[in-house]
Formats: C-alpha cells, structure tokens, sequence
C-alpha cells in the first residue's frame, strides 16, 4: 500500500513540473464548480422576482400561475430543484430558458463565442496600444508620445465605454459613413459561416467565405476599439510605472554598459516587466465576459452579458444559473492559464 | 403589461444621407500616420470592402425591422408578450378576422363593427348565442403544403385545451366551457362546432383574437413524444401553420426571419423575406433607420420620434390605440382606501406636462378605464384637471390636511416612467404628500405589486378584445386576479357580471358608460395617459396597419 502510494509519487514527480501544475489545477476544477453551482442555485433563488407572474400577465388565474410555476419546477422543494439541476447539468441539460424558449446550453454555446471573440479581440489590441504606448513614452520620455499618453491614461479612466461607443457610432456609421450599421456580428445580408469555432473570423476563414470574414471582421471594428479605447488606459499606465523601474534599473544600466543594443535591452526590459502585466491582462479578460454588457448592448451583439443582463431582469433563473457557471469557468481557466503563463515568464516562481 | 425597455442615449441627431460619398473621400484621403490612426484605417478599410456587397441585394422583397428584442416564444400558447403578439400575426392564421377599413390618416384599422371570415368562410351562431358553427374554407394550405380541414382545428383546440395556457384560459375564463367534449365537435371534413354552456356576446370576437390560431397538426404532430405529448418544445423554437409567414431563422437575441408562405390563402405575401434583428438600444434603431440600415424601427422614445418626424426618407406612423398607462394605487392600503385620497392625486397631476416634455404631445389624456379606440368608450366622466386647490381642499376633507408619506414604483430601464414619476413626486409634494420613488427590476416590481405591498406603481397594459365588458373585467372586477388596485366596487363587478354574460347589445353599452362613470368618480388609479402606437419606418414602405395586439403585420405591408 504504501509502496504504492510511494511509486505513484515517483510518478507524479516524473510528469513535467508545468503539466503537474495544470493536471492538479484541472482537478480543483471539478470542486470549485460544484462549489460555484451550489452556491448560486441558492443565491439565485433568493432573489426577489417571480417569473411566472410577470409572464402571464393579463392571463394570470391561480390555475395558470399554478401550471406555470409547475412547468418551471418551481412548486417542488429548494433542495428537489437543486438535485433535479445537478442532475441534469451533469448530463449537459442546465434546463431551459423561460425568455427565450431555447436550452441554456444553446443559448449559451451561441453567445459565448460572440463575447469571446469580441473581448478577445478587444485584449489584443488593448495590449497592442497599452505595451506600445508605454514602452514609447518610457524610452522617449517627454516626448509627444509620453504627454499624449498622460493626457490619455488620465481621460481613458474617466470615461464611461457606453459613451466612447455612441461617440464612435456617431462619427464613423453616422457622420462619416465608415462603420457598418452598429446591429449584430454579421451583415444581414451574409449568412454567418458554419460554425467550428464560434469566432466568425475564424470560421470565415475555415470556411473560405471571404465574403462573411470581412463582413465580421467589420462589425467587430467599433466594439473592439471601444473596448481598447476604454481599457488600454489602465494597462498603459500599469505597463510604465513597472517598464520605467526597470528600465531605469541597475542591470538595464549593467547590459548598456556592456555594449547591448538598445532593441534588445528594451527586450530584457520588458520581459523583466511581464508578471504584473500578465496579472492584469488575466484581470481585465475575466472583468470583460461580463463587463463588456453595455458595449454588447449598444452594437446588438447578442453576447453573454446581455443575456445575463436580461435573465437578472426577468428572474429567468436557468439562464442566470447556465451564465453563472460559464463565467466561473471561464475566470478559472483565465486565472490558470495566468499562473503557468506567470511562471514561464518568471522562472523564480514556484507554484 | 409586457413593456419593453426603452434604453435611450442622447444620440439622436439627424445625419446627412452621404454614406457613399463619405466612402469615396476616405478612400482617397493618405492614411493617418501613428500606430493608433494605422490601426483604425486597417480596421476601416476592410469595413468599407464589407458592407458594400451587402447593399448590392435588391431589397424590394426583403424587409428588415429593428425591434427592441426577439421573441420570447414561437408557440401562442406562450403568456402574451408584445413582441410574442406580432410573431402570432404573422405567423398564425384564425378562423375570423374584422374588416379592414382606411383611417383617415391613411392606416388601414380594423373594423370592430364587421366581422369576416379567415380560415372559416362562413359561420353561423345559434339564436340563443350558446354555440357558434365554423364552415372552413376549402384549398387553404399551410406553408408545408399541408391542408387545413375539421381535423387540423380539432386538433389545435385539443392541443390549447390540454397546454393550459392561453386557449385554456379564453375557453374556461370567458366561454366558461368546463369540458372538452361537450364543447369541441367536428361535424364533418369541413364543419366544426363549439357550443358553450351559457350564451356569450363575445362568442363571434375571441376567435379573432391572435392567440387562438389554427395550427398545421400534420407538422406539428411529427414532433410529439412521449415526455411531450404536445410539442410544446418543438413549437417554441418551430412555427406550422396557416398564416402568410412562416419563420425560417429563430435565433433569440439576435434575428427572426420570416418566410413568404406562399400557400397563404390570400395570396402570397408581397414581401417575401423579413428580417427581425434584435436592437436594444432605441437610439441606434433611429441611427439604423435613419441610415436606411433598415426598413423599420420598433419602439422608440417620443423624443426620437418627434426628430424622425423631421427627417427626410423616414415616415413615422402613430396611432391612438388600446394602451393605457396609470398609476394604481393599492385601493386597499390607507390612506389609498379613502376615495377623496384617490382623486385629490389625481388633481394633482400636471398632465400637460408630462404631455409636453414626455411625450412630446404623441399621447393623449387616458379619460376612461376603457380604451379610447373600443366601442362604448366616453370620455364624459373625466373631470380631473390639474388642481392643486382641491386637492388640498379633498385631502383635508379625509383627514390628511398636512399630507402623508407614500411610496412609488416604476421598472428599472423605462425612461418614461422615470422622467414621469419626478414629475409625480413633485406635483404631489404640493399638497404634501411626500413620495419616495422606488426603481424596481420587472420581475421584482410584479411580484410586489401582485402581494399588494406597494402603494403605488405604473402600470400601462392593453386589452386586445375591443369590447368594454371585457376590458372592465380585467381591470375592475374585483374578482379578477389582475386588479392588483384592489378596486371593489359591488355595483361595478355587478354591471360586469351581466355585462359579460347579457346578449342584449344596447343595454351592454349603457351599463358600460355606468361602469366607466362609477370608475372616474371612484379613481382607484391615477389616470395618465394614452402612450399610442408609433412605428417608424423608411418613406418607401407602404400600406401600414394597426391591430389590437400592437403587433406590425408585414402581410399588409409592401416596399416601392
């Protein structure tokens, strides 16, 4: 017995120290999901609002409130409609949305993706102006750059992304006739492609549907950039206060000496910089599945947040509770893939 | 009492028509320098490629509509919802139907006074008003091809009856049919007969009601199983029968869209395909049609209205229909219990306020419990002007001389129940009484309301059968689970009653204007106003029409 429990030590030591890192975290996953289930099947139903008398409206007779309440499970006990759920979720029904008709798990697998590739996009080229602003008013202190990037991070916190949004949609669909009309992920006239991914950008391409790639992409134009408009202004000012130290610090001043260009000493500089960076990125991409819901709003994007938005309104408790375990899902996936990322960046960590 | 939300940003300035123009000076403009401005022109140029195939279509045919949202629900058997209403328009067909007739603002209303027939040609009613004999029409075919015969109705009346829902309640709460059988015959391939156990005036107009359409049971059928003997998930997400649409696309939250079916009995549809696209924000379905984006917008605040009017290429449709929009007062909580409390607020009321600066003058005062458009209807009784004077003079009448403290609620995200209750709060405070404002999600704001724990809170509902006895009863029996003012009036609940059972047509109209008249005088609400029906849409579509439901019917329209 206990020669096994030694060997399968052995074992476990002999797997590579990152794969040990992601197979135990993959197995705290399944606790802390039950965990997170549980919790907001409670939390859920203690909200106020009932569904079935907001429904029925000018039907509503005890008979039909009575019918209705039965058809959503709602006459059974809390504890009856909590193993009713975790019993179905483990066969992958999480029930069915009561303002939508669809399974939540249909819903979700169709708004998941939208929100995904929109916050995805939106990180990208949030890191893509934040690291580049940063570096270039770092290195070119007092440059435009630098007082343009101070004027930037200071509005970029103050204002709000439903106004940056409007504003954009106001200039480019509007004003200057760029932007395409601000409904939805795709034009209405191109069909979606068949979905592999979920991204339209992607599938697009999967697809050669050349058509529907720029149609996508085109709708994402405004969203995205309201997005990285709104956010990269944190990560900008987070990205130079930590590059500036370094780079200001005694081994950036060693490698000059040393004769190192100064393209790779900025290298060095920024590799040096990169957990706290990653931290934040994790950060924002898991704030984003849920706060992106005004940005999703106004350009009809048909996303999660809305959908989160709209079952909360509705006390559509299958939606809430399908959104809720997606979003835990996915900030702990973000949060995993930070650390290992954290600890590839930074090989003194040990997790 | 669905109500959509009407989510608004001070976005609505008119923008010149010049999308192309503006194109082709981007394209020849040198690109910005900086990563920013690269990054935005990349971003841009494979915009412009994109959309400019999309508009290449010849749209003639297709119709695309911004609504607020998608419906909830296919299947009619759903609880109604305003947006449920229009797909049961378009998609179902029902055994009756009113005469159009043309308003003298050029839309086309339904007849209330003339009934025709749908998918029954003919019908007949027995003397003694207990039973009516549908005489279906012989050819009617759904999209799928299949035809409509006794079977077809048998079997969706079965199905209603058994889903417990709407069909449900119109036969057990208005025809007070207790059993299936004895009600619902098929006398032969084509002949159909429902006999009711007392004598209804209403036995010819609740088969025109849009919830009560015939479904193609040959489809529907298909889709039955054991755990769901009557296709209620199927028929949630999938439309079969016999109405001028079918929906080919129903993605929730995002788009609709309906199919010409071109079986339809009256002819196929002139627009073949319509788009439903989910909007949420009004102020970019006015953006949407101001740009031609699309064809027509849904829902939009007065305010945007009122601009739209003004726009070149847009045309705004308004009709004065059944909605009414109050404030109830729980009639049943002091100081509410006291009627001279009940009219001394509505003395207070500031009407030609709210009808200025909310409504931006497209509503009217609500003079009446019963809709201004529904037969019966008078506005004789309304004698609440804004007067501050009496108000105090009734409040001290009923002990409150220094006012009292209340409550108010209204739903989170309408703006126009916000911007009313400030004004509320303010007109009420000059007599005294203090009102806090409470800000309330729907479904928290329905289920307080229904426990009769608010004083008071908006409400704006409408009655889709144009009959007075019906719409009274809704609201102002007091046996009725949906007079959550908790209005008790013996003689009134009485008067409804007969109304509702009398087949002596002059004598309902008398009794109505009583009802009306005891109602006024009671005021168990605050009466506000009549918000309409407005519909935007592009200059090009004609032929718009309203039906009681508030539902567009895209049968009717046509684009030039």
């Amino acid at each position: 017995m206990t020669v096994a429990v030694a060997n399968l030590g052995v074992y476990w030591r002999a797997i590579p120290r990152p794969l040990r890192i992601i197979t135990s975290r993959l197995l705290m996953l399944v606790p802390q999901m039950f965990g997170v289930m549980m919790v907001t099947f409670l939390l859920v139903r203690m909200l106020p609002g009932d569904p079935a008398l907001l429904l029925l409206g000018n039907m509503a007779t005890p008979d039909t409130i009575a019918a209705f309440r039965e058809k959503l499970g709602l006459n059974l006990s809390l504890w009856e409609q909590f193993v009713h759920y975790v019993g179905n979720a483990l066969h992958g029904d999480l029930g069915v949305s009561i303002f939508t008709s669809n399974p939540v798990v249909t819903d979700l697998l169709e708004r998941a993706p939208a929100t995904l590739e929109l916050i995805t996009y939106a990180m990208l080229l949030t890191i893509l102006i934040g690291v580049t602003l940063a570096i270039i008013s770092v290195v070119r202190a007092g440059g435009v750059v630098d007082i343009g990037s101070r004027v930037y991070g200071l509005a970029a916190g103050a204002i709000p992304d439903f106004w940056v949004g409007l504003l954009l949609i106001y200039f480019f669909f509007y004003i200057l006739g760029w932007a395409p009309a601000p409904f939805g992920r795709i034009d209405t006239f191109v069909s979606p492609p068949d979905t592999v991914t979920g991204f339209y950008t992607i599938d697009s391409l999967i697809a050669g549907d050349l058509n529907a790639f720029v149609s996508s992409l085109g709708r994402l134009t405004l969203p995205v950039l309201t997005l990285a408009i709104v956010n990269a202004g944190a990560l900008m000012k987070m990205t130079k206060t930590t590059f500036a130290d370094i780079y200001r610090s005694d081994f950036i001043r060693h490698a000059r000496a040393s004769g190192l260009s100064e393209g790779t000493i900025r290298r060095i500089a920024l590799r040096n910089s990169l957990p706290p960076i990653i931290t934040l990125v994790g950060f924002m991409f898991g704030f984003l599945l849920g706060a992106a819901v005004l940005v999703e709003t106004i350009f009809a994007w048909g996303g999660l947040g809305q959908y989160a938005v709209q079952s909360v309104v509705n006390s559509d408790y299958p939606a809430l509770q399908g959104f809720v375990l997606v979003a835990a899902a996915f900030i702990l996936i973000v949060y995993t893939v930070v650390d290992i990322l954290y600890e590839l960046a930074d090989p003194r960590i040990r997790v | 009492m669905q109500t959509f939300p009407h989510t608004s940003s001070g976005m609505t300035r008119r923008l010149p028509d010049g999308i192309g123009a503006a194109r082709s000076l981007w394209l020849r403009k040198a690109p910005l320098k900086g990563i920013f401005a690269g990054l935005v022109g990349a971003f841009m140029a494979t915009t412009v490629l994109g959309t400019v195939g999309a508009f290449a279509q010849d749209a003639k045919t297709t119709l695309v509509v911004a609504a607020p949202r998608t419906p909830e629900s296919l299947d009619q058997e759903y609880p109604p919802t305003e947006a449920g209403h229009e797909v049961r328009r378009n998609v179902f067909e029902r055994l009756l139907t009113y005469k159009q007739k043309k308003g003298d603002d050029g839309i086309f209303y339904e007849d209330f006074d003339t009934i025709d027939g749908a998918l029954a040609e003919t019908w007949e009613v027995s003397d003694d008003r207990k039973s009516i004999t549908f005489h279906l029409r012989k050819g009617v075919k759904s999209a799928l091809g299949n035809e409509l015969n006794a079977d077809t109705v048998m079997w969706s009346f079965l199905r209603g009856w058994n889903m417990k829902s709407n069909f449900h309640w119109y036969m057990t709460q208005i025809f007070k049919i207790e059993d299936f059988d004895t009600a619902f015959q098929k006398v032969d391939d084509y002949t159909v007969k429902v006999t009711l156990p007392n004598a209804s005036p209403l036995i010819e107009r609740i088969w025109i009601n849009s919830d009560l359409g015939i479904l193609d049971s040959v489809e529907v059928k298909k889709h039955l199983t054991d755990a769901d003997p009557w296709a209620a998930s199927w028929l949630a997400t999938n439309t079969a029968a016999f109405g001028p649409y079918f929906i080919s696309k129903y993605k929730p939250g995002q788009e609709v869209v309906y199919d010409a079916n071109p079986n339809y009995f009256r002819g196929e549809p002139k627009l073949k395909r319509v788009i439903l696209r989910e909007m949420p924000t009004s102020a970019n379905r006015v953006a949407a049609i101001q740009a031609g984006s699309v064809d027509v917008a849904e829902y939009l605040l007065p305010r945007e209205l009122a601009l739209l009017e003004k726009a070149p290429g847009v045309e705004v449709h308004k009709v004065f229909g059944n909605f009414i929009h109050r404030v109830e007062m729980n009639n049943a909580m002091p100081p509410f219990d006291n009627v001279k409390v009940r009219q001394a607020l509505n003395y207070l009321v500031p009407r030609d306020e709210i009808l200025k600066s909310v409504y931006f003058n497209t509503a009217r005062f609500t003079k009446s419990p019963i809709s201004e458009i529904y037969p019966g209807f008078t506005d004789e009784f309304f004698a609440y002007s804004n007067d501050p004077a009496k108000a105090k003079a009734l409040l001290a009448e009923a002990g409150f001389p220094e006012g009292f403290k209340t409550q108010l609620a209204y739903r989170t995200g309408d703006q126009l129940e916000e911007e009313m209750a400030v004004i509320l709060k303010s007109a009420f405070a000059k007599a005294g009484v203090d009102v806090e404002l409470l800000k309330l999600p729907a479904s928290t704001l329905v289920e307080r309301y229904t426990k009769g724990e608010v004083p008071m809170y908006f409400f704006r509902d409408m009655a889709i059968v144009p009959d007075a006895a019906y719409v009274a009863n809704l609201w102002l029996n007091s046996a009725s689970a949906i007079n959550y003012s908790k209005f008790k009036s013996d003689e009134v609940d009485q008067l409804i009653d007969s109304g509702l059972k009398s087949t002596d047509e002059p004598k309902r109209l008398v009794d109505m204007k009583r009802v009306q008249q005891i109602t006024m005088e009671q005021a168990p609400w605050v009466f506000l106003m009549n918000p309409g029906y407005q519909l935007a849409t592009r200059a090009n579509v004609k032929g718009y029409s309203w039906y009681t439901p508030n539902g567009n019917a895209f049968f009717d329209l046509s684009k030039e």
